[in-house]
């Protein structure tokens, strides 16, 4: 019984660990997502010519498709993220895993949106999708990092119970 | 009026109460930033009291151009765009020039938005002399800017469409059609097809051949190209219905490319509004150059 009580806290602790390792490496996915929606946003801006609002509509990223319908209720691309921002970044929303300087960068992105020439909106995405792509290696390998750690700290946590029950 | 809401929700509060105030009479708003927004009638404007601050213009034009100015370089560059609905909005400002090319529009100076309208049986006479005889003829409309000629265009392609012609517009500017996503939001007939933010001669060589249209219309046609590209649409069996600006006949009869085509018999009858907003005074047969 004692054995059997061992093994699941060890199990469980280990488990706690690599959860909380996860939230790193969600971040890095989250950012990955932006980058990809940021590629479609500039084709179906700058080369279907669709109208922003509707070029974020129609994003799977639900940040920029929550913008763009905000949007089409007639504000613009700044007002309606800085409208939307405290839901997207609370916890549970979005982009709860994504830090300050994250959001600085898709803060920055939505200042500009749309207000600009071709030349001017193409500087714009690319430079944010260069921001995202530095936050996004820096949050991977942050990720990788926390998740090693946590998970064998939760391993050794759970042993020590473990021995402890034993 | 759907046209005037539409420029009514792109204006601050009080210019738009005001707009809306003289509905019935309102030809064009005219707004620069820093001045004192100017709403024009056929018989002549009013300036309003307050000026309109220079952020208060930006956002006019901002949201006119649904906050996506890049998607409307193409139309900044000729000065002009269409908001849904069809009315022109003209654009004034500082452009970059480089090698007689104009390039990007640094700053805008001014708009003249010219408020759509659409009137049912505005080309009811038009529409009847082409229709006469059973076949369709076709027909060049004549004005001065301002007269009318699109709405009374867009009437009667409607009324020849929906008469059981197959019609193609070429709807360069997007005024006659006023599409969103390709959708018309101004009636222009069951049996029409546009092509629309294209330019014309492009447009009416590729509907000929793609759509078989018994009638191509279009809107203020002028240079050589345009005069090809209807003498071909001719050649090719399908009617065409275009207008010019022109202040008489004779005056259109002088310029080379409308010259071009009433010589070659591109069209059969000739209109001319005159003496009031969309008023036929001329309508008749062609006979040739003098």
């Amino acid at each position: 019984m004692r054995t059997a009580l061992a093994v699941l806290a060890a199990a469980l602790a280990a488990l706690i660990g690599r959860s909380l390792g996860a939230v790193p490496a969600r971040r890095a996915r989250v950012l990955r997502e932006a980058m990809d929606a940021l590629q479609i946003l500039r084709v179906r801006m700058l080369e279907r010519l669709l109208p922003l609002h509707a070029a974020l509509a129609q994003s799977r990223f639900e940040a920029f498709r929550r913008t763009g319908e905000r949007m089409a209720a007639g504000e613009d691309a700044n007002g309606a993220w800085r409208a939307l921002l405290p839901a997207l970044a609370r916890r549970g929303g979005p982009l709860d895993c994504l830090s300050r300087e994250d959001l600085a960068a898709l803060t920055a992105l939505f200042d500009g949106l749309g207000m600009g020439a071709r030349a001017e909106q193409e500087g714009l995405l690319s430079g944010t999708a260069r921001e995202l792509g530095r936050l996004e290696a820096e949050a991977a390998k942050y990720g990788a990092e926390k998740a090693r750690l946590y998970a064998t700290l939760g391993l050794l946590f759970g042993l020590m119970l473990a021995v402890a029950f034993i | 009026m759907e046209a005037l809401e539409t420029i009514c929700a792109c204006l601050p509060e009080e210019i738009a109460r005001q707009a809306r105030d003289c509905a019935g009479k309102l030809t064009e708003v005219r707004l620069r930033p820093g001045g004192r927004p100017q709403l024009c009638f056929a018989d002549g404007d009013e300036l309003l009291r307050e000026p309109l601050a220079p952020a208060a213009f930006a956002k006019v034009a901002a949201r006119m151009m649904d906050y996506s100015l890049y998607a409307w370089e193409d139309e900044l560059r000729r000065g002009f765009f269409t908001l849904p609905g069809g009315s022109r909005v003209g654009v004034c400002g500082r452009y970059a020039v480089e090698n007689g090319r104009v390039g990007a529009l640094s700053y805008i100076s001014g708009l003249c938005v010219r408020v759509a309208r659409e009137v049912r049986g505005a080309g009811a006479a038009l529409a009847g002399a082409m229709l006469e005889g059973g076949g369709v003829k076709s027909a060049l409309l004549l004005s001065r800017p301002g007269m009318g000629k699109t709405t009374l265009l867009r009437d009667a392609a409607r009324l020849i469409s929906d008469a059981g012609r197959t019609v193609s517009m070429a709807d360069e500017r997007g005024e006659l059609a006023a599409c969103r996503a390709g959708v018309p939001t101004l009636d222009v007939g069951a049996r029409t097809d546009v092509m629309d933010l294209c330019p014309k001669h492009v447009a009416v060589a590729h509907m000929v051949r793609a759509l078989r249209p018994d009638l191509v219309v279009t809107d203020e046609v002028g240079d050589r190209r345009d005069a090809q590209a209807v003498l071909d649409a001719r050649r090719c069996g399908a009617a065409v219905l275009a207008s010019a600006h022109a202040g008489g006949i004779a005056e259109a009869a002088r310029r080379p490319a409308l010259r071009e085509m009433l010589e070659m018999g591109a069209f059969d009858l000739v209109a001319f509004i005159d003496g009031g907003l969309g008023r036929l005074a001329v309508l008749q047969a062609w006979e040739g150059c003098a």
